[in-house]
C-alpha cells in the first residue's frame, strides 16, 4: 500500500460514507431482481414474491438500481475520493452534500415510482412506454446531483495546475476527469430528452411525442454511458492494479494516452445502437459503426498494457518463462483481496470486448438484434468487469473512510471466482439461446418457454435453465459480499478518529514518459466536439425530415422512399 | 537510483504480454468469423 495517506474531514468522510451504503442497498435490491428475471424467464414464477408486479417491473428497477443508479454513485464516490487524495486538496463538503443530496433525493424518486408500478419503461425509457413524471424528475436530478460532484473538482484541479506548472496530473485524476468530461457532454442529450419530450409529454402538456428523436437522443448518452460505467473500473487497473499484483504500470503514457482516445471517440457512436430503427441513413450508421470500432482500440492498447505491468509483477514474484508470470499472480492472496475482482474483471472483459465488436460490425448486428445475446454481452461488460470492479471499491472505501478493517477477507476473495463461474454460465446460456432466436426483454416464462403456449420452443430451455442456474450462483456469491460489506460497515473500527485517514494503492509507472501532447484536456474536448457536430447533425437531420411533415413519398416500382 | 530504474526498464521485455495480445487477437478473429459465417449461413 502507499505511504502516503490523506486526510477527510469528517463532513466529506460522512457524506462518502453514505453515499456507498445507500447505493449497496438499492444494489442489492436490483440484483434480487436479477434473479427474479431468470426465474420468470424460465416460468419458474409469474409474479415478484416480494416486491409484486410481473417481468416488466422487475426488468425495469433491476436495469434502473444497478446500472444507471449504483454506478453513478460510485463513480462520484471514488472520483471525490480519488481526487482529493491524488491533488492533496480537500473538496468543498457543502458542495459534496449538495450533489449527495440531489442524488439521493432523485434515486429515491426515481425507485419509488417504478415499485408503486407507475414507471415500468426500463431503464432505457424509451416512448412510447410513459413514466410518472417524477421518474423522469429523479433521474434529471440524480444526474445534475452528479454534475455537481464534478463541478466540485475542477477549481482544485486547476488550482493544483497552477501550483504544480510543467507537473503530469495524476493518473488517477486524468482517468476520473475523463471519465466525467465525457459523462456531461453524453447527458446533455439525455437532459433534453427528459425535459423538452418526455416530462412535457408525462405531464400531459402535450400529446404527442417524436419516438425517433427521443431514441436518438437517448442512444447518444446512452452508449457513452457504457464508458461512465467502464472508466471507473480502468482507472482502478491503471492506478491501482500493479502495485497489488506486485509490480509497476508498463507504460504511463499508455494509460494517458487511453482516457484521451475515450474522451475523441466515446460520443459519436451511439447510431451503432440503432442499426435496425427506420429514419437514419445507412452511411451514418456505418461512420457510427467506424467510430465504435476506433473506441475499441483504447481497450485493445489497455489490454496489452495491463497483460505486460502483470507481467512485470509475475515476474517480481518469481515468475518465469514466457508465461510462468501468470501463475505467480496473488489471485487467492487475502491481503491483497481487490486484486480478484480486478483480475476477473479482466478475464470476463476478454469475451465482453469481442462480443462488442460483433455487435457493432454493421450486418452482423443483425444475427444478434433483440436476442438475449444482448443481455448477455452487456452482462460481461457492465456486470463483469464494472460490477467486480465497483464491488472492490465499494468494500475498500467504506472501510478506508469509516477506518475500520474489511471482514471475512477469505470470503471476499472467492467472492468473484464464484460469481465469474455464474456470470459465464448465465451469459453462455443467453448468448447462444439468443443466437437461436431466443429474444430479449420478452416473459419467455408464459410464451417459448411454456409447454402449452403455441409459441414454445423446446430447443430453448437448456440455455434457459442455465441462465437459471448461472443467475442463482451469482446471487449466492452477491449475497456473501454485501453480508461482508455490512460485517466491514457494522464492525469495530481500528482506531476513533472524527475524519477519515485515506490512503490508496497507488501504482508507480516503469516507463515515466514525457507525454507532453497527453496533459491537457482542452485540445480532446474541442476535437471531441467536432466529431460529435460532424456526426450527429446529419443524423438529427435524418430523423427530423424523417419524422416531420408526414410520410416521405414512395413509387410503386421501388421500396425505396423518394427524397 | 535513476541507473537502477533505467537498468529495470531495459532487462524487462514483456514476452508474455506480446504473445498473450497475439492469443487474443487470434482468439478475437476466430469469434469474429464464427459470427460472420453464422449471419452469412442464414
Amino acid at each position: 500500500m502507499s505511504d502516503y495517506s490523506f486526510k477527510f474531514s469528517k463532513s466529506s468522510k460522512w457524506l462518502n460514507v453514505t453515499l456507498l451504503i445507500i447505493p449497496m442497498v438499492l444494489l442489492f435490491i436490483g440484483i434480487y431482481g436479477g434473479l427474479m428475471q431468470t426465474l420468470f424467464r424460465a416460468g419458474i414464477i409469474t409474479s415478484d414474491p416480494f416486491v409484486g408486479g410481473d417481468y416488466y417491473k422487475g426488468l425495469t428497477f433491476h436495469g434502473v438500481l444497478n446500472a444507471i443508479v449504483f454506478t453513478t454513485f460510485f463513480a462520484v464516490v471514488i472520483g471525490n475520493a480519488l481526487v482529493a487524495y491524488s491533488l492533496k486538496k480537500p473538496l468543498n463538503s457543502k458542495i459534496e452534500w449538495l450533489s449527495g443530496i440531489l442524488m439521493l433525493v432523485g434515486s429515491v424518486m426515481a425507485a419509488i415510482t417504478i415499485f408503486m408500478g407507475e414507471a415500468t419503461v426500463l431503464y432505457t425509457f424509451y416512448p412510447p412506454l410513459k413514466a410518472h413524471p417524477l421518474f423522469y424528475v429523479g433521474l434529471v436530478l440524480l444526474v445534475v446531483g452528479s454534475w455537481v460532484a464534478f463541478f466540485n473538482w475542477i477549481p482544485k484541479y486547476l488550482e493544483w495546475r497552477r501550483e504544480n506548472k510543467g507537473k503530469k496530473t495524476p493518473m488517477a485524476v486524468v482517468g476520473m476527469f475523463t471519465t466525467f468530461i465525457i459523462w456531461f457532454i453524453a447527458t446533455l442529450a439525455v437532459a433534453v430528452e427528459i425535459l423538452f419530450m418526455l416530462l412535457p409529454w408525462s405531464l400531459g402538456l402535450v400529446d404527442e411525442i417524436n419516438v425517433m428523436l427521443a431514441r436518438t437522443l437517448f442512444w447518444f448518452f446512452g452508449h457513452p454511458l457504457v464508458y461512465f460505467w467502464l472508466l471507473p473500473a480502468y482507472v482502478m487497473y491503471y492506478v491501482f492494479m500493479p502495485k497489488l499484483a506486485g509490480g509497476k504500470l508498463y507504460s504511463d503514457m499508455a494509460g494517458r494516452l487511453v482516457f484521451m482516445m475515450f474522451i475523441l471517440f466515446s460520443i459519436p457512436v451511439g447510431t451503432h445502437h440503432q442499426y435496425m430503427d427506420p429514419a437514419i441513413g445507412a452511411q451514418w450508421k456505418f461512420l457510427h459503426g467506424i467510430f465504435t470500432f476506433a473506441v475499441a482500440l483504447p481497450s485493445l492498447i489497455t489490454a496489452f498494457t495491463l497483460a505486460a505491468s502483470l507481467e512485470h509483477a509475475g515476474r517480481n514474484n518469481g515468475g518465469t518463462g514466457l508465461f510462468g508470470w501468470v501463475r505467480k499472480l496473488p489471485y487467492f492472496d487475502k491481503e491483497k483481496w481487490m486484486f480478484s475482482y480486478l483480475i476477473t474483471g479482466l478475464i470476463i472483459f476478454i469475451l465482453g470486448g469481442i462480443g462488442g465488436i460483433i455487435n457493432a460490425s454493421y450486418q452482423m448486428n443483425t444475427v444478434i438484434h433483440n436476442t438475449a445475446w444482448v443481455p448477455g454481452h452487456f452482462h460481461l461488460t457492465v456486470a463483469g468487469p464494472v460490477l467486480l470492479a465497483f464491488l472492490a471499491g465499494s468494500l475498500y472505501l467504506v472501510g478506508q473512510f469509516m477506518n475500520k478493517k474489511v471482514r471475512m477477507k477469505g470470503w471476499v476473495t472467492f467472492v468473484p471466482y464464484a460469481y465469474t463461474i455464474g456470470l459465464l454460465v448465465m451469459s453462455y446460456g443467453l448468448k447462444i439461446g439468443g443466437l437461436k432466436g431466443m429474444p430479449r426483454r420478452t416473459m419467455t416464462g408464459t410464451s417459448y418457454a411454456n409447454p402449452d403456449s403455441l409459441l414454445y420452443q423446446a430447443d430453448w430451455i437448456p440455455y434457459i435453465e442455465m441462465s437459471v442456474v448461472g443467475g442463482s450462483v451469482m446471487f449466492v456469491a452477491i449475497l456473501i459480499y454485501i453480508i461482508a460489506f455490512f460485517a466491514t460497515v457494522f464492525g469495530k473500527a481500528e482506531s476513533v478518529e472524527e475524519g477519515a485517514t485515506v490512503t490508496f494503492p497507488i501504482s508507480e509507472p516503469l516507463h515515466d514518459e514525457e507525454a507532453k501532447y497527453l496533459r491537457n484536456f482542452t485540445p480532446y474536448i474541442i476535437i471531441a466536439i467536432i466529431l460529435i457536430v460532424l456526426s450527429y447533425t446529419p443524423v438529427i437531420l435524418d430523423v427530423l425530415e424523417a419524422t416531420t411533415g408526414g410520410s416521405l413519398p414512395y413509387s410503386p416500382d421501388s421500396p425505396i422512399p423518394l427524397r | 537510483m535513476g541507473e537502477e530504474k533505467n537498468e529495470e526498464q531495459e532487462e524487462f521485455k514483456p514476452r508474455g504480454a506480446v504473445a498473450f495480445f497475439i492469443a487474443l487477437m487470434i482468439f478475437f478473429l476466430v469469434i469474429w468469423f464464427l459470427l460472420y459465417f453464422e449471419m452469412l449461413g442464414r
